[in-house]
Formats: structure tokens, sequence, C-alpha cells
């Protein structure tokens, strides 16, 4: 589903520009959990904005679905990122004005959902995640395992085919990490949702059945896909 | 989607208490005075509404053209016109022919002036002035009364009935009473008076006079069906055979159109004989007046909106990878400021009622218009609009975040958008507030100087008394018995004012140059009494008064010094026993040349002036009073004044308190002084908000600056300077534009005061107080932080 052929990013820096990814060249299938590992300045937070959209390479083709995003318009760009697309931040990135229920919903509001339909969906995940009884408590009153709770089940709100984790777990205890590695784990077995994660840790990075290495902006290998599938 | 714009708008209000207090009272201010010119605004339509027809309903106005090609619109038309009109075309049902003037009308011998209107018996059905009681006055010598006048004359009698006396017509019997005029109104008058009752030789003559185009209005009422274009049509060719027979003298000729009643006001254009109805161009000045205001208050918005960038920065990029699109998060944006900008306009509502009260207010502003739905429905899509355009800047710069940036998880993320544009803003809200109070303070410092200057006679002490048909000598003979009495004197008018009258005077018998002198009755008391120093001959002779106080007028004048110019007389010793003519038959002579003095208002230099004992023209006597005993002789005045006029309250005033109360416009330079306040404190509570933001972002740095050794005074400066320079910067800009401002207003004075270092420096003194203050306020809380607390890692 997701195909990169030869991409590269820079900044211009001075008369000459820095590289911050160097031909990569990579193929995710659908269903895959794939781990981006590499030391910090390796662009590993870069190459994941590229696959979520966010940020444009500088040169080489990236294919979406077979369709090539670099040509796709703002519209249709918004259109995948609605459907198709959901995010999970390191700082979990909640809106402090909103309700944990509407920080859920805020996705399902921009994909134009009548509200009855929000309404269940919402409903549906808060179930699912256990946080029903906190459904009208404010970001601030939450811990962060909790906050990152609430991020995930927002990014799988609106259903979408591939989730971009940008170190989810970073900001929290191992405790905690592990219950929101184990709740990837499942999205990805259960609901068949492509997960694609940055990590700094070995252990996180097991969860996945491939891991990349990306180092000065190179992708140094392929971790063959492992057997220690349960 | 919409209810979840609102909602998150209410909690982000909430959150931010000091800036959505900041932003509530400055547009609340600024919508206020939006109100108060779209109040005026809607009043001035009020005044075509409550006549009957109005749609059929046309004055005809004149357009003349004159000598040098000019075209110059009057709102009045000869008189015979009317009768042409409805006897000549058939459409033309009524026509009512209305003529203004001010006269005497003596009741039961006390002698009142008002306003009167004289009219066609088509004026009450054709204009909606209606009566409470009685018939309309259509008989010679009758007139109807509106409440105020019908009080003023007769109390609370029932004046249906009762007769009042004028030179020019005679008696007149009242009719019938108004009700209470509607103030809206474009014709003001205490008395509608019948066309008939106009009746002397003079005044027949107008009415056939196709020449006098000034002296009255002409109103036509048309017949339902009729077409106005056929109306419009035929009034060229009217005016076209009345002017083919008159030789004009100063005009080429005049032709005649019609304005519909519903267009009357606002008026598009400057009419000659104008009535009362509001011009656009007073109300464009008042509106634009409000909308600079409420621009202050948006520039505030604007302002903190994007300093407070940072904390929605992360939000907006949430919200792109969440699926929105910009135009949404635009929407969002400003439902935020549209629901700020309806919240202010519920304390505008609040403050309008504060400021209801005030003269200037009601005089000018709001008196008589009544808010209905429609106004209240302009009120809220006004603020709507206001919201929507103030939010539109931030909403932009704020939808225009990419998510890539702002969401990346490094810490120390910095997002200054706009910065130059803030900077400019505050540099402009401060040179608007400084020039306004330059301007002002110009304006109150020359009407006090006007009305407590030296005019070069004396002004305190002296008591004058309006005679009011009192005999003078009698009232002079009494006022000498009362001790504490120093002098007493009389005069036509009193100086300080308009001057008085004045006509043409010349040298010659015929022939020869006139000048335009003022002309003041005096006794032969009047020039000790106000010290008025004499420069060459003598004082009016002594003249013996008859009892009736009516002794005939001085063969003696006396002269100012500009005169003496203004006549090229030479030398003052030369001029004294040369005569002067007053017009073909009344010769005078010089006896005495006055030292000038300041006899009108400061509008004018010194003009000439002759002072001449004509005891008929007395007004008012001046009385001196000796220092000490002030209390006591005031009560003796009273009851002199009670013994000769037992049906008129005695209206003696101090002639300082005269002086102070006609130049002294206390009610309008307190409107203006609310209004730069207002300015004033909109671009201070920004200042704060700016400051308290850029302070909050900065408060790392200045723990940092603290650990390593840097004391309070260093830390103030460094959060101020950046601030005090916008200051000093609104302050070059605003001093040479204020200074322009103020000399603007006083030019039109011949004596004014100069815009100096007191003027300029005041205002800057103050904007830099202020703004130190406020400044100095959030920066020094900032310096005594807690390096601690602020370096605590996250």
């Amino acid at each position: 589903m997701i195909s990169l052929q030869n991409v590269s990013k820079y900044y211009p820096a001075g008369f000459g520009k820095t590289y911050v990814l160097r031909n990569i060249t990579l193929d995710i299938n659908e269903g895959e959990f794939v781990s981006i590992m590499g030391p910090s300045g390796s662009g590993k937070s870069t190459l994941l904005h590229i696959l979520g959209m966010l940020e444009e390479p500088s040169e080489g083709e990236y294919l979406f679905f077979d369709q090539p995003v670099q040509k796709l318009s703002e519209k249709r760009r918004t259109e995948l990122h609605r459907n198709y697309i959901g995010f999970v931040f390191q700082a979990y990135h909640l809106i402090d004005e909103l309700t944990v229920y509407e920080n859920i919903e805020t996705p399902l509001l921009y994909k134009g959902m009548s509200s009855s339909e929000r309404k269940s969906r919402v409903a549906e995940l808060l179930d699912r995640f256990n946080m029903v009884a906190k459904k009208d408590l404010f970001p601030s009153q939450l811990s962060g395992g909790q906050q990152q709770l609430v991020g995930i089940a927002r990014a799988v709100a609106s259903q979408p085919k591939v989730i971009f984790a940008d170190e989810p777990t970073g900001n929290l205890h191992s405790d905690h990490a592990k219950e929101i590695m184990d709740l990837f784990k499942k999205l990805n077995k259960e609901d068949g949702v492509t997960i694609v994660q940055v990590t700094h840790s070995e252990v996180n990075a097991e969860y996945g059945n491939r891991i990349l290495r990306l180092k000065d902006g190179w992708l140094e290998s392929f971790q063959v896909p492992t057997l220690e599938r349960e | 989607m919409f209810r979840n714009y609102v909602v998150i708008a209410f909690r982000n209000l909430w959150k931010h208490k000091l800036f959505s207090f900041i932003n509530v009272i400055g547009l609340a201010s600024g919508i206020m005075v939006c109100l108060l010119a779209l109040i005026d605004i809607k009043g001035a339509f009020d005044y075509n509404n409550f006549h009957p027809n109005s749609n059929r309903t046309y004055r005809v106005l004149t357009d003349v053209t004159g000598n040098d090609n000019q075209k110059i619109a009057f709102a009045s038309t000869p008189l015979p016109l009317a009768d042409v009109l409805k006897r000549e075309y058939g459409f033309v049902e009524k026509t009512a022919r209305i003529i203004r003037d001010y006269t005497e009308f003596t009741v039961d011998q006390k002698k009142l002036g008002d306003y009167y209107c004289a009219v066609d018996p088509a004026f009450f059905t054709v204009l909606g002035y209606k009566l409470a009681t009685g018939q309309p006055a259509t008989a010679p010598n009758t007139a109807v009364v509106t409440p105020q006048t019908a009080e003023k004359f007769f109390g609370l009698a029932n004046p249906i009935g009762k007769v009042i006396h004028t030179k020019e017509f005679g008696s007149i019997t009242v009719t019938g009473v108004f009700q209470t005029l509607p103030i809206r109104s474009h014709l003001h008058f205490g008395l509608a008076l019948s066309m008939p009752t106009l009746s002397t030789a003079n005044r027949k003559q107008q009415q056939i006079d196709w020449k006098q185009y000034t002296i009255g209005y002409t109103y036509v009422l048309l017949k339902e069906g009729a077409s106005v274009d056929q109306f419009e049509k035929i009034l060229p060719t009217i005016a076209a055979r009345a002017t083919k027979a008159i030789r004009f003298r100063s005009e080429k000729g005049y032709t005649f159109r019609a304005q519909s009643m519903t267009t009357l006001s606002p008026s598009r254009e400057e009419l000659q004989m104008g009535t009362w109805e509001p011009s656009w161009g007073k109300l464009a000045t008042e509106m634009s007046v409000g909308l600079v205001t409420l621009l202050l208050a948006v520039f505030n918005y604007v302002n903190l909106t994007l300093a407070r960038s940072l904390s929605r920065a992360r939000e907006v990029g949430i919200r792109k990878v969440s699926g929105a699109v910009r135009w949404q998060l635009m929407g969002q944006f400003m439902a935020e400021s549209v629901v700020l900008s309806v919240f202010a306009l519920g304390v505008a509502y609040v403050f309008l009622m504060l400021i209801e009260p005030m003269p200037f207010v009601q005089q000018w502003l709001i008196g008589g218009v009544q808010l209905d739905t429609t106004l209240w429905a302009v009120f809220v899509g006004f603020s709507i609009v206001t919201g929507l355009l103030a939010g539109f800047v931030p909403a932009r710069v704020l939808s225009g975040f990419r998510p890539a940036q702002v969401l990346r998880s490094q810490t120390g993320l910095k997002v200054f958008k706009g910065i130059t544009l803030r900077k400019s803003l505050i540099v402009a809200q401060f040179a608007i507030a400084l020039i306004a109070m330059i301007a002002l303070l110009s304006m109150a410092r020359q009407q006090n100087y006007m009305a407590t200057a030296d005019y070069g006679f004396r002004s305190d002490r002296i008591l004058n008394i309006p005679l009011n048909n009192v005999p003078y000598q009698r009232l002079a003979n009494e006022l000498n018995r009362i001790p504490g009495v120093e002098h007493v004197s009389a005069t036509s008018e009193l100086f300080g004012s308009h001057g008085g009258a004045y006509q043409n005077v010349r040298r010659q018998k015929s022939g020869g140059d006139s000048t335009a002198v003022f002309i003041t009755a005096i006794d032969q008391n009047f020039i000790a009494n106000m010290d008025l120093r004499l420069l060459a001959g003598q004082n009016l002779p002594e003249m013996v008064a008859d009892t009736t106080g009516e002794g005939s007028p001085g063969r003696f004048v006396l002269i100012n010094e500009e005169a003496v110019k203004a006549f090229r007389m030479g030398n003052p010793r030369e001029v004294v026993g040369q005569s002067l003519w007053l017009n073909d038959t009344t010769e005078v002579q010089i006896a005495g040349i006055v030292k000038d003095f300041r006899f009108t208002t400061f509008n004018w230099t010194i003009k000439p002036l002759i002072l001449n004992y004509q005891p008929k023209r007395f007004r008012f006597v001046n009385v001196r009073i000796a220092e000490r005993t002030t209390e006591t002789t005031l009560v003796g005045i009273q009851r002199v004044w009670k013994s000769l006029n037992p049906r008129e309250p005695f209206a003696g005033e101090w002639y300082s308190d005269f002086l102070y109360k006609r130049h002294s416009h206390e009610d309008d330079v307190n409107f203006m002084g609310l209004l730069t306040a207002l300015a004033f404190s909109i671009a201070c509570l920004g200042l704060l908000g700016m400051v308290t933001y850029t302070t909050e972002t900065r408060i790392k740095e200045v723990g940092i600056r603290k650990v390593m050794g840097a004391e309070v005074r260093q830390i103030i400066w460094l959060l101020s300077w950046d601030f005090v320079k916008l200051l000093l910067i609104a302050g070059a800009i605003a001093l040479p534009l204020g200074y322009l401002a103020g000399m603007a207003f006083l030019i039109n004075f011949a004596y004014h005061v100069s815009i100096g270092f007191e003027t300029l420096g005041g205002c800057i003194g103050l904007l830099l107080g202020l703004g130190g203050l406020t400044i100095g306020f959030r920066t020094y809380r900032a310096a005594l932080s807690n390096p601690a607390d602020s370096l605590r890692s996250e």
C-alpha cells in the first residue's frame, strides 16, 4: 500500500543542502506493523511525516495505494487524512479545551458524519478503551497513559487503514508503555490496521513484525520479518 | 460542527480571562460609539416618517445660477409658486407654504421671543404635525401653539382663545394646541400662524414676488397615482415662465426641482435656507469616529490573538491532521471573534445606558429615537460583521500553520507570526489616541482662555441685569440707592459675544467709502464702570433722560482706535470733533477715542466700534458691586427688581459667569474627552495584553539571567525597552500631526492659545506615564519571579 522510490529530503543550508533522508526505497504492505528506529537526528520523524503526508519529499516518488502522492491536490490529500490515516504523537497533542469525548469526536466532525453516527461511534470507542467514566474530563485531568489512550482512540475513530505513531510511549512509564503497545498490537491483529511507529526502545520495536533502522538519513537494513508471531 | 465552534469559543474565552476582558471592554467601547452613530442615522430617517403621505409629498427646491455661473441650491422657493401649481395642474392635490421667522410676542405684558411658522391651511393635513386640541389656524390672526410654547406663554391655563400680541401683526388668537412635536422633525417652531396673519404691505408684496426665493418653503401633495415625472417636468417650465419677466441683479436666474419627503433627511446636498434635517456629512463624520474607535479595539484583538498564536498553533496542527481544511479552521477562529463581539455588544449597550444622560449625547446624537427591532437587528448584524472582520486576519495567520512544524515533539518551538504587524498596530493605536488628546487639549485650553481671558474691560464684580422693559432710568436710580452698588451703567449689548449690531458708516454725507462698524448703545457711566480708557477727547456728555427713560439719541459718539484706523483719520487728537454719517440724515460728532478692547469673541480681531447714547436700544444694566458687601447687596438688588417688575424672575448674571458660559462648551469637551479616554484606555489595555504575553514567553530567559546575576532593574529594562520604543515612535508620529490637528482648530480664532511645550509635553508625558505604568506593572512582576520556578524542568 505504501511505496517509496529513492525518496530524499534536504533543507537548504548556506550554499549547499543538508540531507535529512537519502535515497529511501521502501515498501509497506497492508496489515504490517513496522517499527522505525535510529539515533536522534537520523531522520525518523521526517520519514514518518513524509509517510503521513505532512511533509513533501524533496526528491523521489511516493505511492499511497498506487496513487502518486506528489501529484495529489491539497483537497485530495485532506480526503486521505480523513479516511485513511491516523496519527498518534509522543506528546499526545490533545486539544486542551475539549473533553475526552469531544477530542475523539473531532476527526468524525471533519469527516462530515451525522450527529447520531458520531455518537454511537464515540460511545463504542469509549467502551472499547474503558474510558466511559472519563468522557467528560479535560486532558489536564488525565494521567499521561490515559491521555495517550485518548490519542489512540482519536486516531482510530475514523477507521483508518494506517496509523502513524511518533514515539507513542516516549513520555510514559514502562507499565503504561506496555499497555499502549499491547493495544497497538491488538489493533494490528484484530482490526487489520497497518501501523508504522517510530521508537527508541528495542523492546517496543519488537512489537512490530519488521524493523527499519535509519542512520544519518540512510536506511541501513531490513529486519527480515520475524517468526515470533503468536 | 457549528455548535462545536461555539462551545470551543466559550471555553477559550473563559480560560483566557485577561485576554477576553481586554477585548470585550475594548470592542464594547468601540461598538458603543458606533451604536450612537447608528442610532443617529436611524433618527435621520425618522424625520420623514411621521408625515401622512410622505411618498407623494414633495418640497420644491430652487436652483439659483449666480453671475459667476455657480449653482446654489435653496430649500426655499418664491411664494407665488404654490398658487400656480395648485391652480394650473390637475395632479396637484394640495400645496402648503411655510414662512419661518422669529419674533417677540407679548403675553400679559411679558415679552417672549419664539420661532414661528406662517402656514397655509393645507400645512395641517400635508405635514404630520397633529393637533392635540382645538382647530387649525386658518382665519387671519389665529395661531396654533406647541405645548411647550403654551406653557411658556400661559402657564397651566388653557391656551385656546387666549390672545397674544406682536408689533408686526397685532393681536393673534390661539385656536389650537399641537401634540408635542417630534424631536426628529425638519421644522422646529413654537407657533404656527395662519398665512393671512402676515398682512403688512411688505409681506403681501413678498407673496406675489417671483424675484424673492428665500422667504418661504413650498410643499406639494400630489394626487394619488399622479406621475412624479410629469411633476418634475413642469417645474423648470414654470421657472422659465416666471423668470422671463424678471431682471436679476446678482444672479442669472433660477429653476425649480422636486425633493421627495422620503429623501429629505438625511440631506444629500447642502441647501441654503436649509431646515433642521441632518446631513449625510454629519452622519458620516459620526460613523467614522465610531469606526476609528472600533478599529483601535480590533487592533487589540488582532494583536493579542496573534500573540497567543503559539498556544493555538498545536491545536491547528491537530485539527489539520484530523482532516480539517483551512476554511473550517478559519470558520472556527472567526466564530470565536464573533462570539466575543456579540458579547461586547451587550456590554456596549450597558455603556450606552451609562452615557445616555450626557447633554451632548441627548442633543446631538440619540435624542428622541426609539430603539425598535430593525435597529436591534442592525446592531446585532453590525457586531457580527465586526467580529468577522476582527477575526479575519488572525484566522488567516493561525489557519496557515503547517502541522509538520508545529507537531514536532521537540520543545522550544518558536512560532512568532506578524511581529511587525503587531508593533505597527500598537504604534497606530497610541498615535491616534495621542493626536486626539493634543487636539482636544488645544480645544479645551482655547475655550478656557476665551472664558477667562482679559478682554480689556472689567468683568468681575459686574452684575448684568436684562432690562426686560423696565424703564432704565428708574431701575438705575433705585439701584444707586442700595449700599454696596458702586456704579450703574446701561448698554445694548454684552461684550465678549457676537458683537451686536453693525452698519455701514461714512465720513461724508454722500459718496466716499463706507466702513462696516459695530454700533453699541451705552450711557455716560459705562466707560468708567467697565474700566475702559479714553485715549483722547472726552466721555459722552451727560444726558438728562426723561421719566420714561427714553431720551433722544445723542449727537456725540465714542469710537475705538480700530475705527480711527478704518476711517484713516490719522492722529487720535485730530480725530476728536470730526463728524461721521450713520446714514444719509444722521450726523454725529466724535467726542473721544476709546482704547481698543475685545468686544467680540476671539474669533475676530478687534473691529471698528462706535459707542453712542441711544436709550431706546438699552437692553442691560451693568451694576458694579463693592468688594465686601456682595451678599446683602444682591438681596437689595433683587428686592428692587421685584418692586419694579413683579412678573418676571430676576435674571441678573455676573459678567464673568456670562463669559464663562458663553465660551466654555463643557458638554462638548466632556463628550470628546470621553472618546479620547476610551481610545487611550483601549490602547493601554492592548499594551497590557501584549506585555503580559511577551513576558510570559520570556519568563525562562528572565530566570536564566537572574541566576547569572542580573538585577531587577536590568531585567525590567530588558523587558520594557521594546515597548517603550514603540511608545516613543508613536509620540514622534503623533506630536507633529496632533500639532497640525490642534492648529486646524485654533486657526479659526484671531486670538488663540499656542500649542507649546505645556500641551505637547503634557500629552506625551501622560502617554509615557500611563504606558510606562502599564508596561512596568507587568515587567516588574516578571522580574521579581523566582528563577527556581521558571527553570524547573518540565
